[in-house]
């Protein structure tokens, strides 16, 4: 490739980078400004908020399979879970919870009796199976051997 | 809380802790403490004391919310609601707090060990450590408590036969005779009670 084929394709890059940066602008205006009274009422979609569009300030970044902003895994159903759950609370509450399918079943309707959470339609089969491929019962037992130690030397 | 726990010398609505006003976090400007029982009884921001006829049925307080099944159940059964019992005083506990786990020291030398131990509405009677798995017991110095209901401090020097990885395990007993699982305790739907042993890895080189 010549260099008249590299200029082109900086030039390029950078209008591609500022129309972005202006959809993004946009997007965030939408979702955080425009939108959070119909998430409330409503099961909102599988929310894609383009993970190509924005890096930087996406409120939704994956860093190595980790959805920075919650912590969650990135896996099918991801944003379903961010969405209709994360909005009330964090989702270390969610994920310390290591249950199967019924227990999930069972929490979701005590939400929606007792917690105000809405009807989750469809999504209610996206999210339990993410909960329960992603975060399964782990089988413990009832002692664990201690792992992870972090060794150091202890003078006295 | 019942007013027999409410009546408790040691029941208090506190509004200062070490001398100083409570940190927004532990409920300035004024909180319950009732040692001993769950934290669902000591409550922060207080803004008014209610005197009521009959069992909390506020948020967060129904359900399996620090409550237990009043009948002890297999792992993962469901209860009914109505067949679950609140907490009330908490079972014998105590933790190390000294050294942190992951310690390596010279085989020749003693590890001292520290830590705290509590029993809900009783005493702590004796705490007891083992460096192999619960084989054998030896005894702690533990402290008396400064007040009904205090944390009470505990400390040993623990010697080791030779060189290897162990872990130090800890145990209270409390003044009706019950001591602390070395497993964990009965199942119950949210985790709570569970009083096992703690202890932390040391190896010796």
């Amino acid at each position: 490739m010549g260099d008249r084929n590299k200029k082109t394709n900086r030039s390029s890059y950078g209008l591609v980078i500022a129309l972005l940066l202006i959809l993004s602008v946009g997007v965030l205006y939408f979702f955080y400004v425009e939108y959070p009274t119909e998430i409330m009422d409503k099961a909102p979609d599988n929310i894609s908020l383009g993970e190509e569009v924005l890096k930087a300030d996406n409120p939704n970044a994956i860093v190595e399979g980790i959805h920075v902003r919650t912590g969650l895994l990135e896996a099918e159903g991801l944003m379903t879970v961010v969405n209709n759950c994360t909005t009330c609370h964090s989702a270390q509450l969610v994920t310390q919870n290591r249950m199967g399918k019924a227990q999930w079943e069972a929490t979701i309707r005590w939400m929606q009796e007792e917690q105000g959470l809405w009807e989750l339609g469809d999504n209610e089969e996206i999210i339990i199976n993410y909960l329960t491929t992603n975060y399964p019962v782990l089988k413990k037992g009832r002692r664990q051997a201690l792992t992870a130690i972090d060794w150091y030397n202890l003078e006295e | 809380m019942p007013i027999a726990k409410a009546i408790q010398e040691e029941t208090l609505l506190a509004y200062e802790m070490n001398g100083k006003d409570i940190p927004m976090a532990h409920g300035f400007p004024l909180r319950l403490v009732a040692g001993g029982w769950p934290a669902s009884v000591s409550g922060k921001w207080l803004t008014g004391i209610s005197v009521r006829n009959k069992v909390h049925d506020g948020e967060k307080m129904g359900g399996s919310s620090y409550r237990v099944p009043c009948e002890t159940v297999a792992p993962g059964e469901k209860v009914a609601d109505e067949n679950m019992c609140i907490i009330e005083s908490m079972p014998v506990k105590s933790l190390i707090t000294y050294p942190k786990t992951g310690a390596i020291i010279k085989g020749d030398s003693n590890l001292t060990i520290k830590g705290h131990a509590w029993a809900g509405e009783l005493e702590v009677s004796k705490l007891e450590y083992s460096i192999d798995f619960g084989n054998s017991w030896k005894t702690a110095q533990l402290k008396k408590p400064i007040n009904r209901l205090a944390w009470q401090h505990f400390e040993a020097k623990v010697s080791f036969p030779k060189t290897g990885y162990y872990e130090v395990w800890a145990r209270a007993t409390d003044t009706a005779g019950k001591k602390q699982p070395m497993i964990l305790p009965g199942w119950n739907p949210k985790g709570y009670l569970n009083n096992a042993c703690h202890r932390i890895a040391v190896k010796v080189v």
